[in-house]
């Protein structure tokens, strides 16, 4: 960075002299509370107002700012850069932070070195300065502000400059504001939310305040965002950016029309401002519109110079629609028309990265990283991309698996054969091939799988699909029994599918649904299941209806509504396929694919309008659940009023603790009754299930077991008590589904695959036992050469000689004395057997 | 004494030892009833494994324990003049080359650069260790302390003919560990025995503890709180995973076993145990050459040896059966 840039100390603090409003021949009372009373116009976006207010002016000094910054508002940019101009002449108390605003006019066109040149300019003025007032630290922090696009660093002097105009003049809400902006700008929320906190404190009801504080909330994904929009632009109808970000928003919905209307409104007030472009652009692409994008995309040309953010703001919105490629098309035409504009670089190389390809998103993002320093998401995903690094490869058939060295092994030996079964299965019955190879990454700290989604820790999902790009946690990234891996890994990919037979225009809730109801079918147990919050929610009519069941996934309002959203949308899928026929679901695919919106897809799919489509299904859910519903309790604004079978539970839970165990079963049986399929920690079927074995009683205890295991993907403790009581009573087929089950929860400990191996060779499945041994060398067991020699043995037994004779030489190059292995080598030389 | 001199003495001097002398189990304070569980399971499991595994007596092993017991296998209340009186006691009781185990386990700490193990009454430090172990001078002597924060015991004890291992890294790794009940284990089983000798060496059993540790901290997704580490080069450095050379080429001689050098009278069989030696000696020779040769003439090679001990296995076996 240059030092005559630097904010030094030679530069004395002045006091703001925005007064002088007065102007030859104006007659104005009170120029001070007039002067504030048009600002705070301007800060609600009312430019009309201010031009009323000063019509018949002459626009010189202060009176041409106003005017110039009223013209600015609306998009007038000519006009804009005239008045500020006539503002900036000799003897105005702006002159400065005029000429400041022309540089940025020049910026919002595009002309970044007229930017820049002008930026230098008044920053050389103002340093060279003995005496700042308020008015042109603000214009040096702005100067900075644009300096730091070809000098990153210069953004923290911006800062300073603006610490210091706050200094000069406390009242001065423009400098809180900038400040606000710039920290969010360089993606420090916390520090953008006190200042905009405090500029509404010292002008309650502005509406570029508000709008701050509803951007930090974005920012920081919190669902308060919506509400605190609506409420900035119910204090500022006129401001331009509210409706653009409320568009946004409604994109991110996938409300299409209404971000449409809010597009429209956004360009309507300020045709300068790409920000309501982006978004009307956004939903034509989306719609398949292009003629419609191709006219939207010429207006942006014939504004900006080179609107490498307008593409990068469309590739932000399409890779939120889960149109990478598109994206990342796009974010390419951002790059080509500014190759150093960060955000056009981030967008370009993030979308990369969800294609797979690692090497050039990276080079992407390390350049843009080289102009935006600060930016937290490039910071995160480049350190991970080093994390990445360390990670191994392994391909098996059409996927490359990519995991920690320590894991990759164990997790491939069962994901190669299950994902190669799913994409074979799912071939056949979408009647699509996804492109291969399919790449997943499964990340064992959680914190590396939510940067890889989206750039920051803290994501709560477990998954994503890309498209041909999928990522999960490792099960060693989160508890035992938090989730089952496995089925978390087919859930994804059934994403692949869905997402390639739209051209990626598949919606939440049917990508989602269709995934929860494909793990289903491949497995008893897999899948979201009903639980009591579900189905107290179906009671007390807090579940969205079909027409606004996308809702739950983009628009959630409440803790449960995501839960909620992916049970209710499996089972939705599942009521069309039962109704429609499975045809009937890839119409509906087919006629998002063409680019049909929900309506006219249900519409085209079903021969039926969604409001009767959804009345049949809320009929059919409610005919699904009856036993339980009335039982269950009702769930109303987050608070369930308990029913039946709370209470049964509840008191079942008494009698054990009070010892009394036959009174125990009776009331839990009732319990479970009531409700079969419920199958949680707290289901009466476990605690039945524990109570039988505990009597000794084990057909009972199975039968319970069997209905957790059944129900439930992710209780690691019923499915490996199940093993044990299936093992007792000679079940070994059903001690190996059990225990399979459990390795699928939690893959981890080398007796549960010892266990299972010993399992499928009492069931005659000798590849199940070479599986299971391969397995517990790949946990990496202290007794490395036992298991080389449990696996040679499982070879032999197997037909594989050849192999077998490998395992065992490996188990006694490091236990030479190994006489069991020996014995075996003599065997299998002899070739006895 | 370098390491490898010192690996060179105790192939020979443990060899003719056959194994342990004498063992020392110290369980410090518990202070809550679960580590009183857990203190006098690992307790009644090293002894039991000292005494039906490695063949010692009853007058071979001493058990302090937090409360003294009125029966065995208890023989006394663990405080820091007993363990220091037993110790005295061991020394004068064996003679060179014997080799002598102290295994305890409790609740450590450290203050200052003191480490402490707790026990009833004044807690044993690493110097008061250090300067009874001092009485030890031709033995060969054996320290495991599974405490919490016992890692400053490696750089208190550490000495020629020495071997210490700790269940922590540092006086920081304050947290209850598991290093000793899986230490333990691999005492008591033949799951450590990963080189199927039918003897499970110290090495061993510290290689097993520690993979097993990590395993469970992995299980739980907990942050692995404990580091163990091993020192027998005698230079108050303590080494997490053992390698071909340095810490570790001590402990992986000595053995917690009674398991004699086999022999035999009759000539011909005593003529194959020569030649299984050879050969034993020939796959360590080849296996040292790995790195450098060929992989399908190393694997060539390493076959035809292992057939051919395997065969003069089965010689010496049917030799031995004959009637």
């Amino acid at each position: 960075m240059s030092a005559r840039f630097r904010v030094g100390p030679v530069v004395t603090l002045a006091v703001l002299a925005l007064a002088g409003m007065t102007c030859a021949g104006d007659a104005v009372q009170d120029p001070a509370a007039e002067r504030a009373s048009l600002t705070r116009q301007l800060d609600r976006g009312d430019a009309e107002a201010v031009e009323r207010a000063l019509s018949g002016r002459t626009p010189d000094g202060l009176v041409g700012y106003l005017l110039g910054e009223a013209a600015a508002l609306r998009g007038r940019l000519t006009r804009a850069d005239s008045l500020f101009a006539r503002a900036a002449g000799a003897n105005s108390p702006v002159q400065a932070l005029a000429s400041a605003r022309q540089a940025e006019l020049e910026a919002a066109r595009g002309n970044r070195e007229a930017a820049v040149t002008l930026a230098e300019r008044v920053a050389r003025r103002l340093e060279a300065a003995a005496a700042n007032t308020a008015a042109d630290w603000l214009a040096l922090g702005i100067a900075y502000q644009i300096l730091g696009s070809v000098q990153p660093a210069q953004f923290k002097d911006a800062l300073v400059a603006y610490d210091r105009a706050v200094a000069a003049d406390s009242s001065l809400v423009e400098g809180h504001l900038r400040l606000g902006a710039l920290f969010l700008d360089k993606y420090n929320a916390p520090d953008a939310r006190a200042a905009f906190t405090e500029a509404l404190r010292r002008d309650p009801g502005n509406a570029r305040a508000e709008l701050g504080l509803a951007l930090v909330a974005q920012f920081e994904g919190r669902p308060e965002t919506a509400s605190l929009l609506a409420q900035a632009a119910r204090s500022g109808p006129g401001l331009a950016r509210t409706h653009a970000a409320l568009g946004r928003l409604d994109l991110d919905a996938e409300a299409f029309d209404s971000a449409a209307v809010r597009a429209s409104r956004a360009i309507a007030l300020d045709s300068a401002d790409l920000g309501g472009w982006a978004v009307r652009a956004a939903v034509e692409l989306v719609r398949g519109d292009s003629a419609a994008f191709r006219a939207t995309e010429a207006q942006v040309r014939s504004r900006h110079r080179a609107p490498a953010g307008f593409y990068a703001d469309l590739a932000e919105a399409l890779g939120r629609q889960r149109q990478y490629a598109n994206a990342a098309a796009l974010a390419r035409v951002g790059v080509a028309a500014d190759p150093d504009d960060p955000a056009a670089l981030t967008a370009l190389g993030t979308n990369e990265l969800r294609q797979g390809a690692i090497d050039s998103g990276r080079a992407r993002l390390e350049r843009a990283f080289g102009r935006d320093p600060y930016h937290v998401w490039n910071k995160n995903t480049l350190d991970l991309l080093d994390e990445l690094a360390k990670y191994r490869t392994v391909t098996h058939g059409r996927f490359v698996f990519v995991a920690a060295p320590e894991e990759i092994e164990i997790l491939t030996l069962y994901l190669g054969p299950l994902l190669e079964r799913a994409y074979d299965s799912l071939a056949v019955r979408y009647r699509y091939r996804p492109p291969t190879p399919i790449r997943l990454e499964i990340y064992r700290r959680h914190a590396d799988f939510s940067v890889r989604t989206v750039g920051l820790a803290g994501l709560g999902a477990l998954g994503v699909s890309f498209g041909s790009v999928l990522a999960m946690d490792a099960p060693s990234a989160r508890a035992v029994g938090d989730f089952n891996w496995a089925s978390t890994a087919w859930h994804e990919l059934v994403h692949a599918f869905t997402l390639g037979a739209t051209d990626h225009k598949v919606p939440r809730w049917l990508s989602e649904g269709l995934s929860v109801l494909e793990e289903r079918r491949a497995r008893s147990g897999w899948g979201a299941g009903a639980t009591t919050p579900f189905v107290a929610a179906l009671a007390g009519g807090q579940l969205h209806p079909m027409t606004r069941i996308n809702d739950g996934f983009v628009r959630p309002t409440r803790p449960h509504d995501v839960g909620f959203a992916y049970y209710q949308a499996s089972l939705l899928c599942e009521f069309l396929e039962t109704t429609y026929g499975f045809d009937g679901v890839l119409r509906l695919l087919d006629g998002y694919r063409r680019g049909l919106g929900t309506d006219e897809a249900v519409r085209g799919a079903f021969d039926a309008p969604i409001a009767a489509v959804g009345a049949r299904f809320d009929a059919w859910l409610r005919a699904r659940f009856a036993t339980p519903l009335g039982k269950v309790g009702v769930l109303r604004d987050s608070t369930v009023a308990p029913g039946e079978l709370m209470a049964l539970l509840a008191s079942g839970k008494r009698m054990i603790e009070g010892g009394r165990l036959d009174d125990a079963i009776t009331t839990l049986e009732r319990a479970d009754g009531m409700f079969p399929d419920m199958a949680d920690d707290d289901s009466p079927a476990w605690a039945l299930a524990q109570l039988f074995r505990q009597r000794g009683n084990l057909p009972k205890a199975l039968e319970y077991l069997a209905r957790v295991t059944r129900h439930n993907e992710s209780q690691y403790e019923a499915n490996r008590l199940e093993a044990e009581l299936r093992t007792a009573t000679g079940d070994h087929r059903g001690a190996l589904a059990a225990l399979e089950r459990a390795i699928f929860i939690h893959p981890y400990d080398p007796a549960l695959h010892v266990a299972a191996a010993e399992a499928a060779r009492q069931a005659g499945d000798p590849s199940v036992v070479v599986r299971e041994r391969r397995a517990v060398l790949a946990l990496a067991p202290a007794d490395r050469a036992g298991a080389h020699y449990e696996l040679a043995v499982a070879l032999r037994d197997a037909g594989d000689r050849d192999a077998a004779r490998r395992e065992v030489l490996k188990a006694l190059e490091q236990a030479p004395a190994y006489e069991r292995a020996q014995t075996l080598l003599l065997e299998l030389r002899r070739g006895d057997r | 004494m370098s390491g490898a001199l010192l690996a060179a003495l105790l192939a020979s001097t443990v060899g003719q030892t056959g194994g342990v002398a004498r063992l020392l189990v110290v369980t410090g304070l518990a202070g809550e009833p679960q580590y009183v569980e857990r203190f006098g399971k690992f307790g009644k499991t090293v002894v039991e494994a000292a005494k039906q595994r490695w063949g010692l007596g009853e007058a071979q092993v001493t058990w302090l324990a937090e409360t003294a017991a009125t029966e065995a296998p208890v023989r006394g209340r663990a405080t820091r003049d007993a363990v220091l009186a037993a110790l005295a006691r061991l020394a004068n009781e064996t003679g060179p080359d014997d080799v002598v185990v102290v295994v305890m386990a409790g609740h450590g700490s450290e203050q200052g650069t003191e480490p402490r193990l707790n026990l009833p009454g004044p807690d044993l430090t690493g110097t008061d260790l250090a300067m009874a172990l001092g009485a030890f001078e031709k033995q060969l002597v054996v320290v495991i302390n599974t405490a919490s924060a016992s890692g400053g015991f490696v750089k208190a004890l550490a000495g020629p003919r020495r071997i210490v291992v700790t269940a922590t890294k540092s006086g920081f790794e304050r947290n209850a560990t598991m290093f000793g009940d899986f230490f333990a284990r691999a005492l008591a089983s033949d799951e450590a025995d990963t080189d199927k000798n039918g003897r499970v060496s110290v090495a061993e059993a510290y290689q097993f503890a520690r993979g097993e540790v990590a395993r469970a901290y992995q299980g739980g997704n907990r942050l692995q709180t404990e580091h163990a580490q091993l020192d027998d080069n005698g230079d108050g450095v303590g080494t997490a995973e053992l390698g071909a050379t340095g810490d570790g080429t001590v402990a992986r001689l000595v053995s917690f076993s009674l398991k004699a050098e086999e022999t035999s009278t009759d000539p011909k069989v005593a003529a194959l145990l020569v030649e299984r030696r050879r050969l034993e000696t020939a796959i360590a020779a080849l296996r040292g050459r790995k790195a450098a040769m060929d992989s399908t003439a190393y694997e060539r090679e390493l076959e035809r040896l292992l057939i051919q001990l395997a065969e003069t296995n089965q010689a010496i076996r049917a030799g031995q059966t004959k009637p």
